[in-house]
């Protein structure tokens, strides 16, 4: 229990340690109402810094394109969720492009969701780093 | 002599830069409609004047020249490589040459391998993506989801509401265009919204998707547009970039005033030799659907027990799949799920984790959208003593034939009807938006049917009305049947206090009868007041395809609390 409890405490740390992150929630934004529905910012209506080409981040991407250093989290961030549920079946086009970002093979996500499962990209970002070799 | 040769070839250099500024190409590039531009911000022009000739003039002086313009911190050729290219090349000239870093840098991350017009399926409960969407997207080296999208929107409204429609409407909001990986809209569009992704792969160069990224660096460094939700959309700005890609091309004046992005999907299939290839990339939600239909009425048993007692007696992958599909769906249409929810989620999780992967791939086909009918239809009722023209501009009836469209949807704007009745031509009704959204009752997650409706009625007199109603609905592969109750607000003069608000019982059911056609029965019940000319209606509609754009309607409304009904015979053209 106080092991639980102790990687509880040791992945919410993690969470709350935004330096590393693009800043991007992957839990979709406010839920959709009759009369007032967002468009999450992205849909079909942009809030941009500055004029035209951004990813809608801020100190993670130029011109629309993710820096090289922050393209693992910045995909991890994005599909954090879609990860998750990749790697419990052990197949998916995401896991597919995480292992390709990671240049490794897909296989070595296979039967690890349980080193894999995390509570927060930046967890889920640390664990795929101990799990496969990924820069 | 010499003298007169020097004006001479001066003077004929004018008049062929004077024909060159005519040049439907370099229209494109200034976006000039009847010689005058449509781009709104002020740095896209280094002349005063702003015609196509001064500005050839001017862009010729800057790129020719070493010295910078004086209005911009960058050297013109590389604020302007499209122009640049395009001058260079027609005019064959020796420009002077300047190191564009960011401009290179830029185009080099793009590493176009090839292009694709990409269209998502509609959202009705999203009022911006009513009509679906259009993005480009650039292919690239590694996997697909890497790809980078080029997006047009307007911009800036986090709360899409009626400020947000109206200032689209008419203009005052800027559009601005946006790239972002292709993950980011997978994950939006296919997971978020439920929404599916048709990608229309072009035949095009790599020189030609490079001379569009020109452009687009010159629209994005120095200007913007006025967002028009009618013509200057989204999907409207996608085919003005292909036009610059492809000198060749002509696509916009294909369109009819109201562009919605599947009228220009429309467009680009329908010149040969543009579409290489079509894509289908489902939703979630379809996916779910499908991996859910494949399973044995045993595991399908299975799945329902596990459902209601949560109790995790299996070790089948397929039928804990299904279960956690389910469990993503409602997180994805309530963007949370509740505690208990995600406690079950987790262990569903963790006993499958343990399992090996499904070998099998599901293949989904979808209805290609660029197969339904024309989105503006005129109309021609014949009943017993009146007929009546109706136009609809847009969209998409629920009585009506869908193909390619979702089906039991409604989405309708400005349908106009006239109606000529004792020897008289009068303005019958207008219905200014329409909207009915249905989904289907579950008690696992229940996400609620809706409609909305604005109505210019002038039957009896003269009265705007609008209803709003919040419901639910059963919807199958080919019946629907809704129960949406609401309320209907009207305002007339004739009332006492101008304005009467009326209780509405909603309700429908629709058949799919296959290629006989679709059997709907509407009705609303009004819990009115005295003086309110709403009363009970109910409305039978057969409607038939007769070919892609044409169709038969029989309808018969009855008015029961009136005592009177009608019934006529329709024809549907689509255009």
């Amino acid at each position: 229990m106080k092991a639980l409890l102790f990687i509880l405490l040791l992945t919410s740390a993690f969470a709350r340690d935004k330096s590393d992150g693009c800043g991007l929630g992957w839990q979709v934004t406010k839920k959709k109402t009759l009369s007032a529905t967002t468009t999450r910012g992205t849909t079909n209506s942009v809030v941009p810094p500055t004029f035209g080409m951004t990813t809608g981040t801020i100190g993670c991407a130029k011109h629309g394109f993710v820096k090289k250093n922050k393209q693992l989290i910045h995909f991890v961030e994005v599909n954090f969720e879609a990860l998750q549920s990749d790697m419990v079946n052990g197949r998916g086009e995401t896991l597919s492009a995480l292992a390709s970002l990671c240049n490794t093979n897909v296989n070595n996500f296979v039967g690890k969701y349980n080193n894999l499962k995390a509570g927060s990209p930046s967890a889920l970002l640390a664990k795929v780093r101990n799990t496969v070799s990924c820069i | 002599m010499r003298q007169f040769l020097f004006l001479f070839c001066l003077f004929s250099h004018a008049e062929n830069l004077k024909k060159l500024s005519q040049n439907l190409y370099w229209h494109r590039l200034l976006h000039m409609k009847e010689n005058v531009s449509h781009v709104d911000g002020e740095h896209f022009f280094l002349s005063k004047e702003k015609s196509a000739y001064s500005e050839l003039i001017e862009t010729l002086k800057y790129i020719k020249s070493e010295k910078y313009h004086p209005k911009y911190k960058d050297h013109i050729q590389c604020l302007f490589p499209a122009r640049t290219k395009w001058l260079e090349e027609t005019l064959k000239l020796t420009l002077p040459k300047v190191t564009c870093e960011e401009l290179q840098w830029w185009k080099n991350q793009f590493n176009a391998k090839g292009l694709s017009l990409v269209f998502s399926s509609y959202y009705p409960n999203n009022p911006s993506s009513f009509f679906g969407h259009t993005f480009l997207l650039v292919h690239r080296d590694k996997n697909p989801l890497f790809d980078m999208s080029i997006d047009y929107a307007a911009m800036g409204v986090e709360n899409v509401n009626a400020l947000f429609a109206i200032k689209g409407l008419i203009g005052l909001l800027p559009g601005i265009f946006s790239i972002k990986p292709y993950y980011m809209k997978v994950n939006e569009y296919t997971r978020g919204e439920g929404r599916d992704l048709w990608e229309y792969k072009l035949k095009i160069t790599k020189n030609q998707i490079e001379q569009m990224l020109n452009h687009l660096w010159e629209l994005t460094k120095t200007t913007y547009f006025d967002y028009y939700f009618f013509d200057e959309n989204c999907s409207y700005f996608m085919l003005e970039l292909l036009e610059i890609a492809n000198s060749d091309w002509s696509f916009t004046h294909k369109l009819p005033f109201f562009v919605i992005p599947i009228d220009t999907i429309k467009a680009i299939v329908s010149e040969p030799g543009v579409v290489d290839k079509i894509s289908f990339r489902p939703s979630f939600s379809k996916k779910a659907k499908a991996k859910l239909a494949l399973l044995s009425s045993e595991e399908k048993n299975t799945f329902e027990k596990i459902l209601s007692d949560k109790k995790i007696k299996t070790n089948n992958p397929k039928v804990l799949e299904a279960l956690i599909d389910q469990y993503r769906l409602k997180f994805f249409n309530n963007h949370k799920l509740d505690k208990n929810d995600e406690k079950f989620l987790a262990s569903l999780k963790d006993v499958r984790g343990t399992l090996p992967p499904i070998k099998e791939e599901i293949k989904l086909e979808g209805k290609r959208p660029d197969k339904s009918h024309a989105t503006s239809h005129i109309e021609l009722s014949l009943g017993k003593k009146f007929a009546d023209l109706t136009l609809n501009p847009a969209l998409h009836k629920i009585t009506h034939s869908n193909e390619g469209l979702p089906p039991f949807s409604h989405v309708e704007i400005l349908t106009t009807t006239l109606r000529y009745k004792n020897d008289q031509i009068r303005f019958k009704e207008s219905i200014l938006a329409s909207v009915l959204s249905l989904h289907s009752y579950s008690s696992f997650d229940f996400d609620p049917s809706w409609l909305s409706q604005a109505v210019i009625n002038n039957e009896k007199r003269l009265q705007a009305s609008f209803d709003v109603g919040i419901g639910t609905s059963v919807k199958k592969d080919n019946y629907s049947l809704y129960f949406i109750p609401g309320t209907r607000l009207n305002i007339s003069r004739y009332y006492k206090n101008t304005f009467s608000l009326d209780l509405a019982l909603n309700f429908g059911g629709i058949l799919s009868l296959g290629s006989w056609g679709k059997l709907s029965l509407l009705g609303s019940y009004f819990l009115r007041r005295k003086e309110s000319i709403n009363k009970a209606v109910f409305s039978y509609y057969l409607s038939r395809k007769i070919t892609l754009l044409a169709q038969s309607v029989f309808s018969f409304n009855t008015f029961p609390l009136n005592k009177s009904k009608e019934s006529s015979l329709s024809f549907v053209y689509f255009f």
